[in-house]
């Protein structure tokens, strides 16, 4: 689970600023739910939260706390769709691929295959990937938000980039 | 799928296919932004939310004043609106709205001048740089000290964005560091900010500012910045 590091005085979290993230939000949603429209919706939720009362942070790591409140949001809404009744969409249902933000259609595709395969990485892999690699933060911040140590965020992130390097070329077989 | 169980032995792993896995991941990074309509909504959001805390201000405020008497409550509301008037925002502040990335529609080519765009802030227009292979991808609104701000945001071929920001109100100073540049006959002035290289001008007494990442050559921007499309770009 990821959480806060705690120091210093409290500060509000700007709401003018938070446009700042929602791409890299966006992008760890996805990497998250492995789909689309799961993620943006999810991103909403997220910001949506945040911005219902005003924000009191003890440190800088905005993006730190926006990610932990994602991340929560996410294992909500997870534990409570695993309540439900799963209903797949038709063929027709299926939305066409949204190729407008990336700049070739054959680069949105593999974009795609990329965070559908980190969605579905063991949790402890995925979330050293997310912070790290999807996100931007440093080891030691990794390190601190998922409360373990460098080493082991090292160990996370060696597997799960080689899981992912296979799962885009089936011919290996699995590390993990 | 990948599946496994993390606690398992770590069994040697080829170094180049972690390494090509961490490639492929931050091609995918790079690759992917926020739609547009998220951004929007996501926007939306946030001004709903600005309104009702500025409308839970207001009342709390009303509250206060009431039992105080007119005399009280008049001086308090100059001391509000002297304190809530504030200085001068910079330049530098300015060209880092570019940052927040566009959270409206690109404006559209203007029906009549074929060198702007469809959007102004307090009479100034946005130009339309179609015709220089940098289209508008899209916009936000802003407020900076008080003033009003808009941002269009251009992109050319290779999808490098620049982000053209006019401030509402009079113009500032441009920064103490800046490079002063003459082209076309616009004085112009050239400062690096975090990453990205800010040029600031004047037009119709407001200040612009436009700021591009810095494989944008310098000599390019200032093109951008001092082009008149023919004489349909006021200045």
């Amino acid at each position: 689970m990821l959480s806060a590091v705690v120091s210093g005085p409290a500060r509000q979290l700007d709401p003018a600023a938070l446009g700042d993230h929602v791409d890299r939000l966006y992008r760890a949603a996805w990497a998250l739910c492995g789909s689309r429209e799961d993620a943006e919706d999810l991103v909403q939720e997220t910001f949506a939260k945040v911005l219902a009362k005003p924000r009191f942070l003890r440190n800088d790591d905005d993006l730190g706390y926006l990610l932990r409140v994602l991340r929560n949001t996410f294992v909500s809404r997870h534990r409570t769709a695993m309540r439900r009744p799963q209903a797949s969409p038709m063929p027709e249902e299926l939305e066409p691929m949204d190729v407008s933000s990336a700049t070739r259609p054959d680069h949105a595709v593999e974009a795609r295959q990329v965070f559908e395969y980190i969605a579905a990485l063991p949790d402890d892999f995925r979330d050293a990937l997310v912070a790290v690699d999807v996100v931007g933060l440093s080891y030691g911040e990794a390190a601190k938000l998922l409360k373990t140590k460098e080493a082991t965020i090292t160990s996370r992130l060696y597997r799960a980039r080689a899981q992912v390097a296979r799962g885009m070329d089936p011919s290996r077989e699995s590390v993990l | 799928m990948p599946a496994g169980d993390p606690n398992t032995p770590l069994e040697p792993v080829d170094e180049q296919l972690a390494e090509r896995g961490r490639a492929l991941i931050a091609a995918a990074v790079a690759e992917t932004r926020a739609p547009l309509a998220l951004r929007e909504r996501i926007e939306a959001d946030r001004q709903r939310s600005v309104a009702r805390d500025s409308g839970a201000r207001r009342r709390r405020l009303r509250g206060l004043l009431i039992p105080a008497g007119g005399l009280v409550a008049a001086a308090v509301v100059a001391v509000v609106v002297l304190v809530g008037g504030g200085g001068a925002p910079s330049v530098v502040a300015t060209a880092s709205l570019a940052a927040r990335g566009p959270v409206l529609p690109a404006p559209a080519e203007s029906t009549t001048n074929d060198a702007l765009l469809q959007s102004s802030i307090e009479g100034v227009p946005f130009p339309y740089w179609g015709d220089l292979k940098w289209e508008s991808v899209g916009a936000r609104d802003d407020k900076i000290e008080g003033r009003a701000a808009r941002t269009v945001y251009y992109a050319n071929p290779k999808g490098v964005q620049a982000a053209y920001t006019i401030l509402g109100g009079d113009a500032i100073d441009p920064p103490s560091d800046a490079v002063k540049r003459t082209d076309k006959g616009v004085q112009l002035f050239v400062v690096e900010d975090n990453g990205r290289r800010v040029v600031t001008w004047e037009r119709n007494g407001h200040t612009c500012v436009l700021s591009a990442p810095m494989s944008v050559p310098e000599q390019k921007l200032l093109d951008l910045a001092a082009w008149k499309g023919n004489g349909g770009v006021p200045f």
